[in-house]
């Protein structure tokens, strides 16, 4: 799986979103689903699929799919755009 | 009639971190009757669907001040769970976020907005018949969270003025304390926050942020919140955000119920806020006293570890001797509490509406446990098939039934967890289950397990062998 690839699938499987919601629209409180119960499991699924720790200041910002997608190339996670 | 001293002080009793408002008691009052003011004088059911936006408590203010009897849900419900709840028990009114008249139209449920306010609407419903109220009934609050219609709780305002002010007691509360709301107003827990600060003279701090958003830390701060509630889920989220590395300097309390939190993180916790001058409250509740029955005074947390408290000011605590076995040495029990706050007794329709007074004060906790030399309450398991899961209650026997129309089934709950044994289907029914488990119930499908099994084993009197398939979860 790509770096991309993993992150979709740690968001619908955290998120248990529908397989046609468009992840680009993804945001906490916004799209149902993601509660705080979600968004630790999010956290953890993302940690474990690159093998990282986020930072406290990620996990709190960690707002939106595309927040996400910013957070990460920190992290040097590949992921394309 | 003052309620929840609402007119006994000066001083806000709203802060609205979203909007910036700020509403003083006697504005919240007064718009608190205005909203209420089309329902008119005869006493009638109200439906509040709640969210964290001021028209919620000041809506739940005036159905209180105009004795309106008030049933709180969860305005992010499905809306089929509100219709289910709806049909149930016929209210005419329904008061919830702007466009709860729409989301029930498209459910089927016609309605006409009769007035809004604050972020909220009114809404009366055509109902033929007004089910009959028990002149005592003040508040109904949810006991269980399926997408099948609602059981709640009956309160009185003497159950929850009461509480609320026995509350305010044992936390030493003040017209100077800013808590934040972090917990849902339609939970008896958060609730309970509301209800003990404005009997204190404080106010609330409305915020929809979870703690694992960056805007609720930026509430803390703005508004110098002096108080932070939550259940075991909470203070798992607050180590993951660094909680214990922030400078919060106005916090001082932190309180802590909904189920039992780890015995290190309580320590660590109950250490922190002790090192600062502040107090980490431990307590114990249930819906069906209200909010609280015990809670562990602080300079006690350390030499007690584990324990759920003494009983509130006002309340008793007991161990009934008809179920006890010994353990230890120990008297172990079904935990009984009397006080004021102890609930009517439950409604599941309409007609539980006119019930009055079951228990005479008198709550079977449903929890096993014990008494210390010095009454302090240790708990040590459930006597009923119910689940604490994020806070919420789960009725495992439900589930069951639920499940049961597919084939044998076996349902338990393990710590914060529920595992579902099927004996029938195959990983992806499995699959299929919990997610919709997940949903009917409203619980993270990480909480919840369901594994295929070859057969569900029974005891000799043909029942479930809980306790053998209580073996089959891993450790």
């Amino acid at each position: 799986m790509t770096d991309s690839e993993k992150l979709d699938a740690a968001f619908r499987d955290a998120l248990s979103l529908d397989d046609d919601l468009n992840l680009a629209h993804a945001a906490y409180g916004v799209t149902r689903g993601w509660d705080s119960t979600a968004h630790m499991q999010l956290v953890a699924e993302i940690e474990d699929a690159f093998d990282i720790m986020l930072d406290t200041d990620d996990v709190i910002g960690m707002s939106s799919y595309l927040v996400a997608k910013d957070i990460l190339r920190k992290y040097h996670v590949g992921l394309d755009d | 009639m003052t309620v929840l001293g609402l007119e006994d002080f000066d001083g806000p009793a709203l802060i609205d971190s979203v909007s910036g408002l700020r509403l003083s008691r006697s504005e919240l009052v007064d718009e608190a009757l205005s909203f209420v003011s089309p329902i008119g004088v005869a006493r009638s059911l109200v439906l509040l669907l709640c969210d964290m936006s001021p028209f919620t408590p000041v809506f739940y203010a005036g159905a209180l001040l105009a004795d309106h009897p008030v049933a709180l849900v969860d305005a992010r419900a499905p809306a089929v769970a509100t219709a289910s709840t709806l049909a149930a028990y016929g209210p005419e009114w329904v008061a919830g976020p702007v466009g709860t008249a729409n989301t029930l139209a498209e459910a089927g449920i016609e309605g006409a907005v009769a007035r809004t306010s604050l972020g909220g609407e009114l809404v009366r419903l055509a109902v033929e018949r007004r089910a009959p109220l028990h002149p005592e009934l003040a508040l109904l609050l949810a006991t269980s969270g399926t997408t099948g219609s609602t059981k709640f709780v009956r309160l009185t305002r003497a159950n929850v003025e009461s509480n609320a002010r026995a509350i305010a007691e044992y936390l030493s509360l003040t017209p100077d304390e800013r808590p934040i709301g972090s917990l849902p107003l339609h939970y008896s827990f958060g609730l309970s926050v509301l209800n003990s600060h404005w009997s204190a003279g404080a106010p609330l701090v409305l915020t929809p942020a979870s703690v694992l958003q960056r805007a609720f830390w930026g509430v803390m701060e703005t508004h110098e919140c002096t108080s932070l509630a939550g259940v075991p889920f909470t203070y798992e989220m607050l180590e993951r955000v660094g909680f214990r590395e922030m400078e919060l300097p106005a916090l001082h309390t932190l309180q802590q119920a909904g189920g039992a939190l780890d015995i290190g993180l309580a320590k660590a916790f109950g250490e922190h806020m002790a090192a600062r001058g502040g107090r980490f409250f431990v307590m114990y509740g249930q819906t069906e006293a209200t909010a609280r029955i015990a809670y562990v005074p602080p300079d006690r947390l350390a030499d007690k570890p584990g324990s759920a408290g003494i009983a509130v000011p006002g309340g008793r605590l007991g161990v009934d001797p008809g179920r006890t076995t010994s353990d230890d040495g120990r008297s172990v029990g079904e935990v009984i509490y009397s006080g004021p706050n102890v609930m009517m007794g439950y409604a599941s329709t309409a007609a539980d509406l006119a019930l009055g007074d079951k228990l005479g004060g008198v709550l079977r906790t449903g929890d096993i446990g014990y008494l210390d030399d010095e009454s302090f309450l240790f708990l040590v398991g459930r006597s009923k098939r119910i689940a604490k899961v994020f806070g919420l209650r789960v009725n495992l026997d439900e589930v069951e039934r639920r499940l049961r129309a597919d084939g044998p089934v076996a349902v338990v709950g393990a710590g914060e967890s529920i595992w579902a044994f099927i004996g029938f289907g195959d990983v992806e029914k499995a699959k299929q289950i919990r997610q919709v488990l997940a949903q009917e119930y409203r619980v993270h499908k990480s909480a919840l397990h369901v594994e295929v099994v070859d057969q569900i084993p029974t005891t000799s009197s043909g029942k479930t062998d809980y306790e053998q398939v209580q073996t089959w979860i891993p450790s």
